[in-house]
Order: structure tokens, then sequence, then C-alpha cells
């Protein structure tokens, strides 16, 4: 049977379960979502069925959720992972506009208050195709209730083990129809603790001293300001910004040496190589229940790799420290009218990236995306559809090529100019069942600028990564079926994939001495499924509880029958514990499978069991934790980290101390 | 929940037992290098070639080879600790050779030239794909590389040195040359590189060797906490000049 007639059968198959889960319910239709207040997390639309411990940061409860995960890569740098996707697939929105930010790599994230303690609203809106496969919005500033009402929000944390210390504050002011929030966090980091003895780079055996990672302490700020009024209409004006400072291990650009590992000494010292990030992103925002929204807004971000120069390959020797440099302005305007159940939108998003630097990534290029959106929603369905255009263009790099006797012998082509458009069509229905919900994804996404066009080495993952500038719209048929009980929520889903874009080893090497083997991008007919569940029966005021969470996923290249990259293992987690009041105490045992699903050349991933715990005070005013992770200090490793090609451990045990008062 | 809910999954579980034989198995390389077999240690001597003979073998279809070689100092290539070790001309060696294969067979045979000046160990190391872009295990040997002509610096050391900041240290060990020195120097580098002290190793004329403990140098109290660095270069009465360094931690 061809890999094609398998493929339309998987479609139609699943197409008939979408078509045989019909019923006549009427209930109000609802999304897939995530709310983030500070108190409690709740995953999928039973709010009171999932309570994790309050005073978590965003990340700690995104984490929580079964089926999302965070690739931690630092305190500063990570990204997370929607059912085992990242990188482009998963947009970050920030008070409704798209976030670029340095997004070289599926690894990378761009600044959001992702460590916040204060209230924050994250929730991954409807209409999931848009340029991605899904999607988070933060927004952190809503109406205060009372319309003259100061509110003050401040927060701290203190860890042991990895020596992070923050503080973080927000005021609210709100006079009748006029309303303005400030903002502001600062958050200091020493090395990271690792309880391991060593990592390999390319092949090379490196040890790890005292337990930690040298030169991957930073320093993190962030703020906002919003203002907003409320007159036909609610406005608001909002800006953001923010600035990361981190160091990056010896190893993660070029050749470390043992003598570097060792450091100085000093855990809160940052030397080369390391990495700088700014941004700052302004939007406007209007709105009116039932009636018109508007988004619009314009952003800065600009992201540096600083290392000791270096020649790659042969040559002369650099005179700068920069590495890579990437430097973006975009701008965003969307705009939806809702009448009745009929609702129309366009969004129009404008990006112009430019990148310098001695180590050649990524060419300049610039995007310009244009979509049309139309929804209905009725007693018994909703759907959505949305067409969308992109141009895309990037400019052509070269530079040249040295022979060992750094003579200079032709040309070394890293880029050649390409425009290329491309045209994606979303379609999603969704339909209420008795006590869940069953939905249909029909989903266009657009190859992202390094997918079409990367050509060096991306020190995240430790390898030569290439694009292909032939690469056509990814789609994706998914069918995705949940239920919601008083003790818990289940939900399955399958996805099928003609194209599937994805990084696969090639049979070339690196022509430098710093990569290996040659990773390419190519597309696939591809197949996702995975379920997810939340058991957690209410939690009594006074007395015992105990929760499970889980999620599977598996993840195929059909013409292969492999794994694709990075799919993530079988993870649980069971947590118990006792409240009593306001005081709460919590064990929880995380169980991480061995990884199962591989792909071509990667290494399974030893499984692991982690044990965390506790205890958790809320006061009237004052809510205080205190939270033991990986108790044991146990070394494993995450099959969605890019560190773990490098046997670099997760993080060893940390003790945190955090209080959030709001008054 | 009923029956149709499981189909997609039931769905892909049929399918996916259809699928194509996929070409998954990596090819298999045997490496002998100046008539060591991998993972044995090599011999080499400075100005002379280092031959490697390979056997790649792919059941489908070989890729391509990379032959990575560089020298030995600040890393392993297996569990064991780093040897530390005094190198002559660490860095004026490297190669770095990429080859594209073709057939599922192939012996090939490699000549890289050493350079005259140098001595210590070189990893040498292979990665070999197949056309589908699976990567065999990687083949490692060291490459010792010894040198007659140029001085000998032997050290009594095992690690980076610890001296203490604000006091006097001495060097420790021997330099030599079966021709006889011309001429012995010692210089110290502070972090960023510069030079501090640069101190002749006290020669008669003649000498076959000298005693490196005549060598002291002062070493600031602000430098504690640093990592410095001791260059040694001596030049033989047929001029063959050997340059080595090792790197020093300064306590406070």
């Amino acid at each position: 049977m061809s890999t094609g007639i398998r493929l339309w059968l998987l479609v139609l198959l699943m197409w008939q379960g979408f078509l045989w889960g019909q019923t006549q319910d009427s209930l109000p239709l609802h999304t897939w979502h995530i709310q983030l207040p500070a108190a409690a997390v709740s995953g999928g639309t039973a709010s009171s069925i999932y309570k994790a411990p309050s005073s978590m940061t965003v990340a700690d409860q995104l984490v929580g959720l079964p089926g999302l995960q965070v690739a931690s890569l630092g305190e500063g740098v990570f990204q997370p992972l929607v059912r085992g996707l990242q990188g482009s697939r998963v947009v970050l929105r920030e008070r409704g506009m798209p976030l670029q930010g340095g997004r070289w790599g599926s690894d990378h994230g761009p600044i959001v208050a992702w460590h916040s303690l204060l209230s924050q609203q994250v929730e991954s809106p409807a209409g999931r195709g848009r340029e991605a496969l899904g999607s988070l919005n933060f927004d952190s500033s809503p109406w205060l209730a009372a319309v003259d009402t100061t509110s003050l929000e401040v927060a701290t944390r203190l860890r042991a083990g990895d020596g992070l210390a923050s503080l973080e504050a927000r005021w609210i002011r709100r006079k009748e129809n006029i309303q303005l929030s400030l903002e502001a966090a600062s958050t200091s980091f020493a090395d990271r603790n690792i309880p391991d003895s060593g990592f390999v780079y390319l092949n090379r055996t490196l040890p790890l001293f005292d337990g930690r990672l040298t030169n991957t302490s930073g320093e993190i700020s962030t703020g906002s300001a919003a203002l907003r009024w409320k007159r036909q209409h609610d406005w608001e004006v909002a800006f953001s910004g923010g600035h990361v400072e981190q160091g990056l291990f010896p190893g993660f650009v070029g050749f470390p040496l043992e003598a570097d590992i060792a450091g100085d000494g000093e855990s809160r010292i940052t030397e080369l190589p390391q990495t700088t990030a700014d941004r700052w992103a302004l939007t406007l925002r209007s709105w009116r229940a039932g009636g018109a929204r508007l988004v619009m807004g314009a952003q800065f971000n600009d992201r540096s790799e600083l290392a000791p120069p270096h020649a790659h390959g042969w040559g002369p020797e650099p005179d700068s420290p920069l590495s890579f440099r990437l430097q973006e302005r975009g701008a965003f305007g969307q705009i939806t009218h809702q009448s009745g159940p009929f609702q129309w939108g366009a969004e129009a998003e404008w990006l112009m990236a430019e990148t310098s630097g001695w180590e050649f990534l990524l060419p300049d290029h610039q995007r310009l995306r244009i979509g049309l959106d139309i929804a209905q929603t009725s007693k018994t369905w909703s759907w959505k559809a949305r067409l969308e255009w992109a141009d895309h263009g990037a400019g052509g790099h070269e530079e040249p090529a040295y022979a060992a006797s750094g003579e200079v012998i032709g040309t070394d082509v890293r880029a050649e100019a390409m425009h290329r458009q491309f045209l994606g069509v979303n379609v999603q229905a969704e339909r209420l069942l008795r006590r869940g919900s069953l939905a249909f994804h029909a989903v266009s996404r657009l190859p992202d600028a390094y997918e079409l066009s990367a050509n060096g080495i991306h020190h995240g993952t430790a390898r030569f990564e290439k694009g292909n500038p032939d690469l056509r719209p990814e789609h994706s048929f998914e069918v995705e079926w949940g239920r919601t009980g008083e003790v818990g929520e289940v939900r399955v889903w399958s996805a099928a994939s003609p194209d599937f874009i994805f990084l696969t080893p090639t049979a070339q090497f690196a022509p430098i001495a710093h990569a290996g083997q040659i990773m390419a991008f190519e597309q696939a007919p591809a197949f996702r499924t995975g379920a997810e569940w939340i058991f957690a029966p209410p939690r009594p005021s006074r007395g015992g509880f105990i929760e499970n969470r889980g999620a599977l996923i598996g993840a195929w290249r059909l013409d292969e029958g492999t794994g694709l990259p990075f799919t993530p293992p079988f993870e649980t987690t069971i947590t118990g514990g006792w409240s009593q009041g306001s005081f709460q105490l919590y064990s929880e045992i995380q169980a991480i499978a061995t990884s199962w699903l591989l792909a071509r050349n990667e290494l399974r991933t030893p499984g692991a069991i982690l044990l965390h715990g506790g205890v958790e005070w809320k006061g009237a005013a004052v809510t205080a934790r205190l939270r033991l992770r990986n108790a044991l200090n146990t070394s494993y490793f995450k099959h969605i980290n890019p560190y773990r090609v490098l046997d670099l451990a997760e993080a060893g045990r940390t003790l945190e101390l955090s209080l959030t008062s709001k008054f | 929940m009923k029956f149709y809910n499981f189909l997609p999954l039931a769905a892909f579980f049929i399918l996916m037992t259809g699928c194509d034989t996929t070409d998954l198995s990596a090819p298999s390389v045997q490496l002998v290098a100046n008539g060591s077999l991998a993972p044995l240690e090599a011999e080499a001597l400075a100005g002379s070639s280092l031959v490697l003979t390979l056997e790649l073998v792919d059941d489908t279809e070989l890729g391509s080879m990379r032959i990575d070689i560089h020298d030995a100092s600040g890393h392993t290539h297996d569990e064991t600790d780093a040897e530390w070790m005094l190198f002559s001309g660490a860095e004026d060696w490297a190669e770095l050779d990429l080859v594209n294969l073709t057939g599922t067979s192939r012996l090939l045979n490699r000549t890289y030239e050493i350079p005259g000046h140098i001595r210590g160990h070189w990893d040498l190391v292979v990665d070999v794909t197949d056309a589908a872009g699976n990567q065999a295990e990687t083949q490692y040997m060291e490459i010792h590389v010894e040198n007659d002509s140029i001085p000998l610096f032997e050290v009594p050391y095992t690690s980076e040195p610890v001296w203490q900041a604000g006091m006097s240290a001495a060097l420790a060990g021997m330099v030599s040359d079966s021709d006889g020195l011309a001429s012995a120097t010692a210089a110290l580098h502070d972090a960023s590189g510069a030079l501090v002290q640069e101190v002749n190793i006290p020669l008669a004329a003649g000498d076959f060797s000298a005693d490196l403990a005549a060598v002291s140098f002062e070493v600031p109290a602000t430098a504690a906490g640093e990592e410095w660095e001791v260059e040694l270069e001596a030049t033989d009465l047929l001029d063959f000049t050997c340059r080595t360094s090792f790197h020093v931690e300064i306590s406070e």
C-alpha cells in the first residue's frame, strides 16, 4: 500500500469518526484554553477541576498542564511546546500581537514574563490555524472590578540551588473609566546547578566542576505600562519591554577546553560567550462586547550571541566578539467584527529582519502576511475559515572560502536571494457533545524564515542546520475529542500531515570542525496522535487530596516509519497532599518514560522519576510558598531539550521560597 | 465514550503496520592508523606521515566521511579524565577532511604530513554516513606524536599547578636536547595574555639539559582567582625550537 493511499485512508477514517461523533447537544460552544490567574490554573474549560498550588510562575503552571511543556535552556532562554510542537508552530502573543524575538531555531523564545508570579492570563485562543498550530496569548492588566481603586501586587522569589532572586511589582489605579497599570520585574540568577559530572560536545567529553555549568548566570529585567479607558468601546495603549543578559557555557560557541569549563569560581560573573536580548512593543487595542475588536502594534527585537573571536574553518580571526545578531522590526494590525453569530476579520503582519556577525546562520529577510477570517456560531456548531497570503523575501550572503594556509581559494555562498509567495487555507469546526467537544481542524502553516534559508551552526542544538528554499506550506488535518467530568478531563487527538516540515540528518558533514553532520529541513507525510488527562476530584477544604495528570504523544514520519525528532515521551505526575483552610502541604511524583519514538540517528533518552514537594500558606494579603524541586537531586534528561544531545542534564535540586502580596 | 472515538487511533495503528522498508542501519567503519587498529593508540614521528586505512561498508549506499585531527588538550573522547600534558605546537596541526562516498563498500587510504616541530597527543576522529543520513558510530583513536629533534620540556605536574598570589613561584622540571641547548626562556602571561615577566633559563655553553627550578616568578597579589599562563621556549644548537605552555591557577 503506498504512503499516499495510507494517508488518505487515514484522513478519511478520521473524518468519518468526526461525523459519527455528532450529537444533538445545544450547549454553548467553547474552545481549548488555559487561564492562569495567580491563584489557580485551569486545564480545559472546567476551571474547578485542577487547582495547582497557587503562587506558581506562569512557566510552572504551564508545565503543570498535560500536553504543555517548556524546553528550558536556562532561566531566560526557553520555548513552550504544545503537544510536542515548538518554534514557529507555537505563536506567542502579547495583548493580541504575535511576538517576534530572536527566534532563530526552534528552541528560541521571545522575552515574556514566563517566570512571573503576578497574575497573568495566558490563553490559547480559538483559531489555532493562524500561522501556527498552537498559540498562547499573554495578557496581564485586566480591568479592576471596582471603579475607584488602587491595586498593588508584589512578589519575590529566592531560590537555593541556582541562586535565583527576583522581585516584581504591579501597580494599577482605576478611576472611573480610566485605568493605569505599571509593572516592573528584575531577576538575577547564578550558574545553573547540574547534578552530573560532565557532558559531550561533538564527541569531546568535558567535565563539570562543583555540580554547576559555568558561565550560565544572568539577569533579566522587564517592564510594562498600560493605559485603559472606556467609552463606547474599551481602549488600551500599552508599552512593554525587556532586557536579558545571560552567559552561555563554554562550548555553546566553539570548542571548550577543560580549563574553560572550570571557570573562574564565580557563580555570578558572566564572561564570553554570552547572549543579550532586548525588546520593546507598543500596542493599541479597542474592543466592545459583541462588536468590533482592533489590535495594532509595533515591536523591535535585538538578540545577539557574543563569543571569543575564532575563525570558523580557516581564515582570519574576526576582530569583534559579535558572533551572530538578529534585529527584527515588526508591525501588526488586526480587526475583527462580530454581528450576531457571524464574525469576520482581517489581519496583517510585517517583519523586517537583519542579521550580522562573523558566524553566518540566517540572511536578512522580510515578510508580509495578510489573512482574512470568517466565523459563525450556531446552537450546535462553530466554524471558522481563514485565507492567508504571505510574501517572503530573503537576501543572499557569501563570504570568502579559505584554504588551511589562510589563502582565499574561492567564494562560499551561504545563502542565495529568494522571493516566495505562499497561500494557506485554514478551516476549523467544533461541536459540543454532552460532556465534551469534538473539533476538526484543517490547518496550513507557512514555512518560517529559518526553515527556508538557515545555513550554519545553530549553537542551541550544537548542529549545522540548513534551510530549504523549496519548502511548501505545511498542512495538517486534526481531530480532537475531549470529555470533561466532575473529577477530571480527558482529550484524545490525532493529526495527519502530508507535508510536515522537520529537520533530518543528511549524508553530508559540515565543512567546519565546530559542527558535525548537516541537518536539513525537508517535508514528508507525518502522523501525530496523543492523549492528555487530568484526574482531580474536588479538593476538600480540610483533608487529603490526590490528583493525576499525564500526556502520551506519538509522532511518526510515515514514509519511513521512524519517529519525528524530539517527540516527547510519556509523562505523568501524581500529586498528593493535605489542605486545611489556608494551609496546604503536597508532594509530587513525576515519572518520565524512556523515549520510545526516535528519529534517524536520535539517541534514546532514559526515563526518570522525580520527587517534588511543597508547602503553602495563604493569608489575607500574603501568600507564602516553599517549594522543593527534584528533591533527590536526580540527574535526568528531557528528550525535548536540545541540550540532551550534549548529554547535559537538567537542573538539579532547588528550594524556592516565594512570597506574593496583593493590596 | 463510544467506540468511534477510538477510530483515529485505531486507523493509525492499522495503517502503520504496512510501512515501507526503510534504511535505518548505519555503515560500518574499520580504521587503521600507522598500523594500529582503532581504538588503540597510534604512534607517529613529527616530520613523517600519518597513514590511515579505512574500510567502509554499507548495506545500501555510502554517503560521506569526515576525518578530524585535532590536539588532545583539554578534553577526552571517553569517560576518563583528560590527561594533563605539555604540547609543542598544539595548535599548529589540525586536519579536517571531507570525502564524498559512493557504492556499498570502499577501501580508502589517506596520508597526512605531520609538521616537524610538534610533539604531544592528537585525536583522530572519523565519522561516516550512508546516503540516507544514518551515521556510523564515531571511530576515535589517539595519535602520539614523538619528536627527537626539538628540545624536550618535562615537568612533574599532573594537573594545572596552583600558585599563591603575592608570593614567589618557582618552576619545576627539566629542559633537555641531545644536540645541546642554545637558549631557553620562560615567560609569564596574565589572564588577558599580556606578558608580565620573561626570564632566561640559565644555560652554560654545551649544556644538554637545564633545571627549570632555577626560574621563579613574582606573582602579584592582584592576580588571585585568575588563571595565568607560563610559556616555555628552547632552541637547540641545530636551531630546532620547541614552544610549549601550561596554565597555572592563582589562589589567594
